[in-house]
């Protein structure tokens, strides 16, 4: 028999293969479901990055997360995405790009903020809305360390001409507040993050923004070849909504990927057709020289994130043993027996520490349940 | 080549480059003055401001062309192969070995094209910076002039990377991460 899993909501949905419906995100979860198969799987999903559910491995039995406003059928042990396909256009240019803007613009309903970066990715969003003469509210990051001077740049000529700059040292809050991260239906990286995401909201409050736009889609939509299979591309992928689903939407705000919004998505893809991998982002420097800074049009120098975790770990590690020490009390899964934060420095040094971080996701999740009194014997 | 040490600070932290090993050691921050070069030439100092503001560069050089003839790929081959095997050996020797000039190019940046082409680049290999930086600062003509060859650590993390400044560019087009890492040491003639 086939199923039609619909999910028509802006977060995303938790679909019961056995129960054959989307089931309540805020039910109690059985500890016994703590097994070490739903915990290497999750390590598998964490690593592999799943964008369809046929490659998504249950971590509670036969549930999988169903992305916001998509729609799929369920036949013979295969999932089919029937919705948020996307087909390439050809004889795109700049003024349709700027067209597909004003109309995503029109169709939002509230006051937009857009993190700024400094780096290419967030100049773009911010350089297109200049141009249609949309001036949002810019909030982002700074950074005394000497790998972010680069970025500061950019981000004090942008925000030079703008009135609304809320500038905060908001990633130093990596892994941050562990223990105060809400309760969430299945684990993910991303609630190691929460911090970041529940201080951009505390920021904009007086504000009342209903969208914050930002731009981590692009490293896929800007870099990957693309040879007429659009579908194929690794984003966004099914834990990508963990902030917004759980610190933005619970505040009446969006946290949108906006290279992975369908229209933005397909106009990127179609534009870049044809064309192979383009890691430094040379197509869209040039494509966009326009409406960015020419540092960015002219250079493509890329700040790496690795010491912030660091320092994050650093700084968290208290908080981090306990929330593990936790999820060993509850789960008796031997991999947090006599845990150590050296393993996830030596991870990061080794190249390995996506799976380090995915092992701390995993109790981060147990223990946000527990907390909750989300959890059953 | 010879070696000037620009152990730094971070965190209250001191950290410099062992020339003889090429590792990188953390000291006390009141022992650091100690693992410092006291005096910089111009080159290095001024290498060091276009590492700080490396926007004064000029952008990097994709579109060049460069006649490269059959004899000096095959040198520069022969040259990178050396610097593999003795760095297997010895940190110490293999800086000797490159810091005795044999110039092949008239610039690093010809020479970076030319390793390119030997599919020796940041694109392809991202661990092979310094047997890169080490064959280029031997082989170019300009390096031995205006080039310094820099080591940085992208602390706290420990990772370490090796890139040029050559003049006003940074002659490896293909490398897009030296920005993240502080210089602790330098080589130059």
């Amino acid at each position: 028999m086939m199923l039609l899993i619909d999910n028509p909501k802006y977060t995303t949905q938790y679909f019961s293969l056995e129960e054959k419906a989307f089931v309540d995100p805020t039910r109690k979860i059985s500890k016994r479901l703590f097994t070490a198969e739903s915990f290497s799987t999750h390590v598998e999903n964490e690593t592999c990055l799943p964008i369809h559910l046929n490659e998504y491995k249950p971590v509670l039995p036969a549930i999988y997360p169903v992305p916001a406003r998509t729609k799929w059928s369920y036949e013979d042990g295969v999932f089919t995405k029937l919705k948020k396909n996307i087909k390439l256009s050809e004889s795109l240019n700049f003024d349709s790009c700027l067209k597909n803007t004003h109309r995503l613009l029109k169709a939002t309903k509230g006051k937009i903020a857009v993190e700024i970066s400094g780096g290419l990715d967030s100049s773009i969003m911010i350089g297109m809305l200049e141009k249609l003469g949309y001036e949002p509210i810019l909030i982002g990051t700074f950074s005394d360390l000497y790998k972010f001077r680069t970025e500061k740049h950019i981000q004090e000529t942008i925000a030079s001409k703008y009135k609304n700059v809320i500038l905060s040292e908001s990633f130093l809050l990596q892994f941050t507040n562990l223990l105060e991260t809400p309760a969430h239906f299945l684990p993910s990286y991303m609630s190691l993050h929460h911090s970041i995401g529940a201080n951009t909201i505390k920021l904009l409050k007086e504000h009342d923004v209903k969208y914050v736009l930002q731009g981590v889609a692009f490293d896929s939509m800007l870099v990957e070849p693309i040879q007429g299979n659009p579908n194929e591309i690794r984003w966004p992928t099914l834990q990508d909504d963990c902030l917004n689903d759980y610190i933005f939407t619970p505040q009446g705000a969006s946290y949108i990927d906006v290279a992975a919004l369908t229209p933005i998505r397909q106009m990127l893809l179609s534009l870049r057709n044809g064309q192979p991998q383009d890691s430094q982002k040379w197509w869209a420097r040039k494509f966009f020289s326009s409406v960015i800074p020419p540092e960015l049009s002219n250079y493509a120098y890329k700040a790496n994130f690795g010491p912030l975790w660091w320092d994050g770990l650093m700084s968290s590690s208290e908080q981090i043993i306990q929330v593990v020490d936790t999820a060993w009390k509850i789960t008796s899964l031997p991999v947090f027996e006599n845990f150590k934060m050296q393993s996830l420095f030596d991870g990061m040094n080794n190249g390995a520490g996506r799976v380090g971080f995915a092992k701390l996701a995993y109790a981060n999740w147990v223990h946000a349940l527990h907390k909750a009194d989300r959890l059953i014997e | 080549m010879k070696y000037y040490s620009l152990a730094k600070e971070h965190r209250n932290n001191g950290w410099y480059l062992h020339p003889l090993t090429g590792s990188l050691y953390q000291v006390s921050s009141e022992a650091l003055s100690q693992f410092q070069s006291d005096i910089l030439p111009q080159k290095v100092l001024d290498a060091l401001q276009y590492c700080q503001f490396p926007y004064t560069l000029q952008p990097p050089g994709f579109e060049q062309s460069f006649a490269l003839d059959e004899k000096q790929l095959l040198s520069l081959d022969k040259f990178y192969e050396r610097i593999v095997f003795l760095r297997k050996i010895n940190y110490w020797l293999v800086n000797q070995y490159a810091g005795s000039h044999q110039p092949l190019f008239d610039n690093s940046l010809e020479a970076c094209h030319a390793l390119a082409q030997q599919n020796r680049s940041a694109k392809t290999d991202r661990l092979g910076c310094l047997n890169r930086t080490l064959a280029v600062a031997k082989s170019s003509v300009e390096f031995k002039k205006s080039g310094v060859l820099f080591i940085g650590a992208d602390l706290p993390m420990t990772n370490l990377h090796a890139w040029i400044i050559e003049k006003d560019y940074q002659p490896d087009p293909w490398d897009r991460n030296w920005i993240n890492y502080l210089p602790i040491a330098a080589y130059a003639y």
